[in-house]
């Protein structure tokens, strides 16, 4: 049954092996995605070009399908796999800050790692910036302290959140996967129409 | 329209990027493939965080010893770098080094919008970066651990964590629309 | 959208709806899965620790002891081991298994063995790794501690909701909870039982991840 125990199974050495190999795959996706472009990025947030949002909910709806049936078809043990613990203060504030991050850098902590890898210098000043900021909040965590381990929600799910089945979870964000696809594109489309006509083509 | 078309920029002869569908759709096989093997998803900005420590403690170890948020990773004998998430980072550097080598996209260049200058665009990246590194662990994860990790095993957190950059995004692109377009 | 993506959302979401007919697998399919595994250690009865040797953990400083008590809650607030946490059976996952310290030990108590047993079987799917099963429940830790004088069995057994061995056969006058004599006693008793000790700590597997 699912998932492995690496270092018992493979010895630590062929674990690593693995890690580096499942890295070398998501660095190769994100670059070949266009995600070592930071304007192609930006583009997400003005409607120019909806790769962020296409790439990063298929790969949820994708992954979310794959993990489910997995443990209904009892493959894999969903008790055994990581659920990021909920703090849900400060990953809501935390996900405010970075948005910020975003629109004034134009990457994400992965995606600038992939610019940096073809050449392009502002993924490595981003990179810098990653760098000096997660610097800054080891520096300064523990004068809040308090608050970084407020709201602590455990191994919550958005089951348990809303009561309902996992299947049923499950079918409302593929939906609402496929709900932001065409909304997305709909603006789009519009705002492109909208500059035609301003251009008078 | 064909498949992989869309996002040519015409103004640069550079090959076309995936359709982001099929991107996304191979992101996804391989984030389940994470779990199948190792029972986490994929991670960026704990990777870094290990190497910043690692660099503290070989310059100032017993300041890191006295610092409870750093010794958790490097008190003592405890050695940062022997993680997978490092190993992880490393492996997509070189991945996308793979890449863009494949697929003729290795050129140093600075991708900014027409209306700002290099150094400009620099400084915003690195302020950029810097914002993003220390909401990234205020937040204990990125868009890769959080997000997309978090997101697809329907962790709540995750999923309030995911809107929230969605939204302080949008809600300030119209300010910075200048750098961009 | 193009075409062929219409087609694509239109499988999706059928791929997600028979997710829900499929269903997720309850606790007795997923327990069969694993029984090879864990129904041997059952049958030795080597989970099953003697009060003696809970007494003993209730005193070790060296492990961090958490006493699950799966009762129902008026039995609980009638008398309960010190410390002890009350959990309902079906309600295991709130509890943050996760995050135990790697010297950690795991009591399940009921007033008999039946639901105490159910409760581990539970523990053991969430990968808790020291769990225990208190021999002869909240009625053998009485028996074996309880000042006779003190401690009296009921005449007239109320079942209380309970059946079978999961009944409280003690008479309490007042709802003492944590604070009876009986909760912690003294460490010297423990020279009184005779008992083989089980216990054995193997590091708590801790998950990681996320941006670890």
């Amino acid at each position: 049954m699912f998932p492995l125990n690496l270092p018992e199974l493979v010895s630590p050495w062929g674990a690593n092996l693995i890690y580096f190999a499942i890295g070398l795959a998501f660095g190769f996706i994100l670059e070949s995605a266009g995600f070592g472009d930071s304007r192609k990025l930006a583009g997400q947030f003005y409607f120019k070009d909806l790769a962020v949002l296409q790439v990063m909910f298929t790969a949820i709806v994708t992954a979310m399908l794959l993990v489910f049936w997995a443990v209904s078809l009892g493959w894999l043990d969903y008790e055994a796999i990581w659920v990021n613990p909920t703090y849900l203060w400060p990953g809501i504030t935390g996900g405010l800050i970075m948005g910020v991050g975003f629109i004034v850098g134009g990457f994400c902590p992965g995606t600038s790692l992939v610019s940096l890898a073809t050449l392009k210098l502002d993924g490595a000043f981003f990179v810098l910036g990653v760098f000096t900021g997660i610097f800054v909040f080891g520096e300064t965590v523990e004068s809040f302290s308090d608050f970084y381990n407020s709201s602590y929600l455990g191994r919550l799910t958005l089951m348990d959140v809303f009561g309902l089945d996992t299947g049923v979870v499950v079918l409302m964000v593929v939906v609402m996967a496929i709900g932001m696809f065409a909304g997305g594109a709909w603006v789009r489309d519009r705002l492109v129409l909208a500059k035609k006509e301003e251009t008078g083509t | 329209m064909a498949i992989g078309k869309t996002d040519v920029d015409p103004t640069v002869d550079r090959p076309v990027y995936w359709n982001s569908y099929i991107a996304g759709a191979a992101l996804g096989v391989l984030l389940f493939t994470s779990f199948l093997l190792t029972g986490n998803g994929l991670g960026a900005s704990g990777g870094i965080q290990r190497v910043i420590v690692a660099i503290e403690d070989l310059v100032v170890p017993s300041y890191v010893d006295r610092t409870p948020n750093l010794a958790t990773l490097a008190g003592g004998d405890r050695k940062p770098l022997n993680n997978w998430i490092v190993i992880e980072i490393l492996g997509a550097l070189v991945g996308g080094f793979l890449s863009g080598l494949i697929h003729r996209r290795l050129r140093i260049e600075t991708r900014k919008g027409p209306r700002i200058s290099k150094s400009t665009r620099w400084a915003m990246a690195f302020l950029g970066g810097a914002i993003m590194g220390y909401g990234a662990r205020l937040a204990r994860g990125c868009t890769s651990g959080q997000a997309l990790s978090g997101g697809c095993v329907l962790s709540a957190g995750s999923w309030a964590f995911m809107l929230s950059i969605f939204a302080s995004a949008y809600a300030l692109a119209y300010f910075l629309r200048k750098a961009w377009n | 959208m193009r075409h062929w993506t219409k087609w694509m959302a239109l499988v999706l979401c059928l791929i997600a709806a028979g997710l829900i007919v499929k269903g997720q697998p309850s606790f007795e399919t997923r327990w069969r899965r694993m029984e090879t595994k864990y129904k041997p250690m059952l049958d030795s009865r080597s989970i099953l620790i003697d009060p003696g040797e809970l007494l003993q953990l209730l005193y070790d400083h060296g492990i961090t002891l958490t006493i699950l008590d799966v009762r129902s809650e008026r039995d609980f607030n009638l008398f309960h081991l010190a410390d002890a946490v009350r959990g309902d059976i079906d309600d295991l996952e709130r509890f943050h298994w996760s995050e135990l310290p790697s010297n950690a030990v795991v009591v399940v108590m009921s007033n008999g063995e039946t639901d105490a047993v159910e409760a581990w079987k539970r523990l053991k799917l969430l990968h808790v790794t020291n769990a225990y099963v208190l021999e002869g429940g909240a009625n053998g830790w009485l028996a074996a501690f309880g000042n006779p004088a003190e401690v009296v069995k009921r005449e007239v057994i109320d079942t209380g909701g309970g059946s079978g061995d999961e009944v409280l056969a003690y008479r309490f006058t007042a709802a003492l909870g944590g604070r009876h004599a009986v909760s912690r006693p003294d460490v010297k008793l423990e020279g009184t039982r005779v008992f083989e000790k089980k216990v054995k700590t193997q590091s708590q597997a801790r998950k990681s991840g996320g941006c670890g």
